[in-house]
């Protein structure tokens, strides 16, 4: 079993069976995730999720392909796939569904749990609704999936200050949109 | 600071939604698993192919000098079989041209160096020794003869054949002057040249007492061609000078 990840990417890039296969079972949920926070459809997550890892195996098979930060790597082929489709495909598919994917077959709720699922129904809605194309897209690699400064500004492609400053302005949109909720608490 | 802690909010909510958000579907990750791994299987095989072309290619520029030389004749002999082949079926193809430009080559007119055989060197008759072709000769041959057979040749005029002979009567000295062009042969008009035999006798004349008669006889010594007939004369020279030298001794007063 192939633990470093350096070793890991360099067994990778020989077409080792093993590696290749560990890496999918590593980074294949989380490239799910993030893929249907940005586009909101499962089928479609899932279809770009295939098309991230076969991606990555022609990038293997003609020498190439990430040498350093693998993760940063499928993120980035994940949002560029995103971004493509989301400018032939217009998909308007709340992200509520992957929250409720999560909770069905669960007990009724408490009075909190109901209370924290409005403020982060609340929270998605305004992600959804207030925030650019840009700033969720660094929202949601700053503080779902939990990339640095650097990594988010190779990921979108643009500088460590810019990804600062947009980073800063979601949030305060995201905190203007929330504020009522915050105030009736 | 009250923004600050507001960030802080609203940064914990983003983690509770990290935290609460779905995972894969188990049946959609599996079939995407099963896809992956027959991409994976695929790729794999490219390379095996690949990889074992180039093992290959490397194998024989090491060291497998013995199976690149048995390659190499084999082709070069496939080359060349291949060829034999081409040509042959070229020629099949295109007999009947190649055998019409064969014998129009080997029927072509051609024109025969005809030379008559000294035989006897005291002969004194002229032939014709040699027939040089000329463009006003022309050789028509059927294309049925053979090559070795003579062409049929038509002298269509301007053979000159001229033969002098001066007799000089006392030196018993002849010049023949033998020149012979087939093309410039005029009209012999009865005569058909000075040949042994036929060259009219000379007169005799009353003042020529022994030594004409010597000379007579050198004279027609000197009838002879070449190198044969001034032997031949010379002799009869000095047997007519003996005479007629006698002769006129005799006739001196």
């Amino acid at each position: 079993m192939i633990k470093d990840g350096i070793a890991l990417l360099k067994a990778a890039q020989k077409l080792d069976e093993e590696a290749l296969t560990a890496i999918f079972d590593e980074f294949a949920p989380a490239i799910y995730k993030y893929t249907l926070r940005l586009c909101h459809d499962p089928i479609v997550a899932d279809n770009i999720v295939g098309d991230v890892f076969a991606q990555l195996l022609e990038q293997f098979s003609a020498g190439k392909g990430p040498r350093t930060n693998l993760r940063s790597y499928l993120y980035q082929t994940a949002y560029h796939l995103v971004v493509d489709r989301s400018r032939y495909n217009q998909h308007t598919a709340p992200l509520e569904i992957a929250i409720n994917l999560n909770e069905r077959g669960q007990s009724l709720p408490t009075q909190t749990q109901i209370e924290e699922r409005v403020l982060m129904e609340a929270l998605v809605s305004a992600m959804n609704s207030e925030l650019t194309e840009d700033q969720r897209h660094v929202v949601i690699l700053r503080f779902l999936e939990d990339f640095s400064l650097k990594e988010t500004a190779e990921i979108i492609g643009k500088d460590v200050n810019n990804i600062k400053v947009i980073q800063n302005r979601g949030i305060a949109k995201l905190r203007k949109a929330l504020g009522l909720h915050l105030e009736d608490e | 600071m009250e923004n600050t802690y507001e960030n802080q909010k609203v940064v914990d909510l983003l983690s509770k939604i990290k935290n609460s958000d779905g995972g894969y579907p188990s049946d959609m990750l599996a079939a995407r698993r099963q896809t992956y791994l027959k991409q994976m299987a695929n790729v794999g095989l490219g390379i095996g192919i690949g990889a074992g072309l180039n093992e290959t290619l490397k194998g024989a520029g090491n060291g497998a000098t013995t199976t690149t030389t048995v390659a190499s004749k084999v082709l070069e002999i496939a080359l060349i079989t291949a060829i034999a082949l081409e040509a042959g079926t070229a020629a099949y193809l295109y007999r009947d041209k190649i055998a019409n430009a064969v014998s129009s080559y080997f029927s072509a007119p051609t024109v025969h160096e005809v030379s008559a055989s000294s035989g006897d060197a005291s002969s004194t008759r002229l032939e014709i020794s040699e027939v040089v072709g000329t463009p006003s000769v022309t050789a028509s041959e059927a294309p049925s003869s053979t090559p070795s057979a003579p062409p049929s040749t038509s002298v269509s005029g301007g053979n000159n054949q001229n033969s002098n002979t001066q007799n000089n009567h006392g030196s018993g000295e002849t010049n023949t002057n033998t020149s012979v062009n087939a093309n410039a042969t005029p009209n012999p008009n009865g005569n058909n040249g000075n040949h042994y035999g036929q060259t009219p006798m000379p007169l005799r004349t009353k003042e020529n007492n022994g030594g004409g008669e010597g000379g007579n006889n050198g004279g027609e010594g000197n009838g002879n061609n070449d190198d044969g007939g001034n032997d031949n004369g010379g002799g009869g020279n000095g047997n007519g000078g003996d005479t007629g030298n006698n002769g006129g001794n005799n006739n001196r007063p």
